[in-house]
């Protein structure tokens, strides 16, 4: 039992009687993960290019077909071997090469976790403004602080592994339908302006709008990459998880991302936590802040948990105790919230685009990997043992092919559509930048993998 | 992770996954029926919706 209890807070393989996750666990556990205040955000960018109705279609599409991308290409090998998502990418990168799927895992989960939490802390300084408990000039330290009791919380919830990931998810799925209530509210209030609300940055040519609104709902579920091994692997069925999947972890987003766009086109705000406030007053403004609160709690654990196992793959930190592998994990939160928690929430935008410049090729080179190369067969020691010999060791354990096809699938994303101008190029209008990306990127891995990695009878192809 | 001289307990879960039957399983028809069906053609009749609409 101890070794088992143990498992959850390693990177090893999950055995049968330790993954016993049903399609229910998951799904509540996929759904806390995905519905944050990070919608909201989401909403609002998308709020930025269309109106309702369109932003509706265009996000839940994209999230959608974001949500099938990750599960395609992270979930089979998680679901088969227990392993989380750094471990499924060292048939394609190596042995040692995984070191940059991980370092992007840690990247795009501390920039997640550090918004998430700013954002909460923002929401707790505008609500306390408004009751009066505090003045304007007075909250420069109220941020860092709310900040650094949330980590906390986080640490403390996340010290018994998955355990506590699901003991937190059953409690704080319910803001899901609190959310649906605060969208009732602004529906039934502000129907008429929703309704003639015009986007504040459409570019004025409807497709690239509609394309941009698209964009923005794949991009923002490639982000539950990091994520999602480390749940997938409780579960050891395929068949239970593809549901809990698309509907737990896919849906919220698009469903909860509707008060940000809607907030941003009625307000010019999408935190619900002020124009709770504006429409109802106070007590809105409280059971608002109380949301904020428990989907970014619940966001943050799973988030903290994932990046921790992903550490675990560091021969460094593999035997590190569970609790100083929490600290490293947090510790860039805390100083994040405490330095630049501004200049962070300012650049959402770029923070967005990093995501799909690199989750986008990830994804392509790890489906072509293994549903053309590999016909989904998969060394399971040789994820764990990478010394020379051994098949993902490739050369000196990085694989040539897929750093190609990474640097082309990069290199395409940021040609279709520029992180920080947005600008775009043919035929991004028509194709999304996502989406060529990852065909190309997969294309490139598999050419690359036949002319250079099969000759030289490397890889275990 | 080490590169060598495995734990003795990763090498126990690593011996026992090696056989097919303690593994778990990929996705299978139903599985890729859902996924097509959520991931692929609800998203592509909503976009089509969305954009008449």
């Amino acid at each position: 039992m101890q070794i088992a209890a143990e498992a959850d807070k390693s990177a090893w393989p999950l055995l049968p009687a330790e993954r016993n996750w049903g399609s229910w666990k998951l799904g509540i556990s996929l759904a806390t993960a995905a519905a944050a205040t990070w919608c909201y955000i989401i909403g609002e960018y998308v709020g930025y290019y269309l109106g309702f109705g369109k932003g509706f279609a265009a996000l839940t599409a994209g999230s959608m077909i974001g949500m099938l991308i990750v599960a395609v290409a992270a979930v089979p090998v998680c679901i088969r071997f227990g392993v989380d998502s750094i471990a499924s990418t060292k048939p394609q990168f190596g042995s040692k090469g995984w070191i940059i799927p991980a370092a992007l895992q840690q990247i795009s989960i501390v920039g997640w976790n550090s918004l998430l939490l700013i954002f909460f802390a923002k929401s707790t300084t505008q609500l306390l403004i408004a009751l009066g408990i505090t003045a304007e000039g007075e909250t420069a330290l109220l941020v860092p602080v709310t900040i650094f009791i949330a980590c906390g919380l986080v640490f403390v919830f996340l010290l018994k592994g998955s355990g506590g990931l699901d003991r937190i998810a059953k409690i704080l799925v319910a803001h899901v339908l609190i959310g649906c209530w605060m969208l009732y509210i602004l529906l039934s209030q502000r129907w008429d302006d929703l309704a003639k609300a015009v986007p504040a940055y459409a570019s004025g040519d409807p497709v690239w709008d509609y394309t941009t609104g698209i964009e923005i709902g794949i991009v923002s579920l490639l982000s539950w990459w990091p994520y999602i091994g480390a749940m997938v692997r409780m579960a050891p069925r395929g068949r239970t998880a593809a549901v809990p999947i698309m509907v737990g972890m896919g849906a919220p987003v698009p469903l909860l991302s509707l008060i940000g766009v809607a907030g941003i086109l009625v307000l010019q705000v999408s935190d619900p936590a002020q124009w709770l406030r504006t429409v109802g007053g106070p007590t809105y403004g409280i059971i608002a802040l109380i949301f904020v609160a428990a989907a970014n709690l619940g966001t943050a654990v799973a988030g903290v948990y994932a990046s921790a196992i992903g550490l675990r793959h560091f021969p460094v930190l593999d035997k590190c105790s569970w609790p100083v592998l929490l600290l490293l994990t947090v510790g860039p939160v805390v100083l994040v919230g405490f330095f630049i928690p501004e200049l962070f929430f300012a650049n959402f935008g770029s923070f967005l685009a990093f995501i799909g410049v690199t989750f986008a090729p990830l994804c392509g080179i790890q489906i072509a990997d293994y549903y053309v190369l590999r016909n989904r067969r998969i060394d399971v020691r040789a994820l764990f043992v990478g010394k020379p010999g051994s098949p993902y060791r490739f050369w000196g354990g990085f694989n040539p092919a897929s750093l190609i096809a990474m640097a082309v699938g990069c290199g395409v994303y940021i040609y279709l559509l520029n992180p920080l101008t947005y600008a775009s190029h043919e035929p991004y209008d028509f194709t999304t930048a996502s989406l060529p990306t990852i065909v190309i990127s997969g294309i490139v891995h598999v050419i690359a993998t036949k002319l250079l990695v099969v000759p030289a009878r490397k890889g275990g192809y | 992770m080490a590169t060598e001289g495995i734990p003795a307990e990763l090498e126990r879960r690593i011996s026992l996954l090696e056989n097919p039957a303690n593994q778990g399983e990929d996705f299978d028809g139903a599985s890729w029926f859902w996924l097509i069906v959520l991931g692929l053609v609800l998203p592509v009749a909503i976009l089509i919706v969305g954009w008449l609409s």
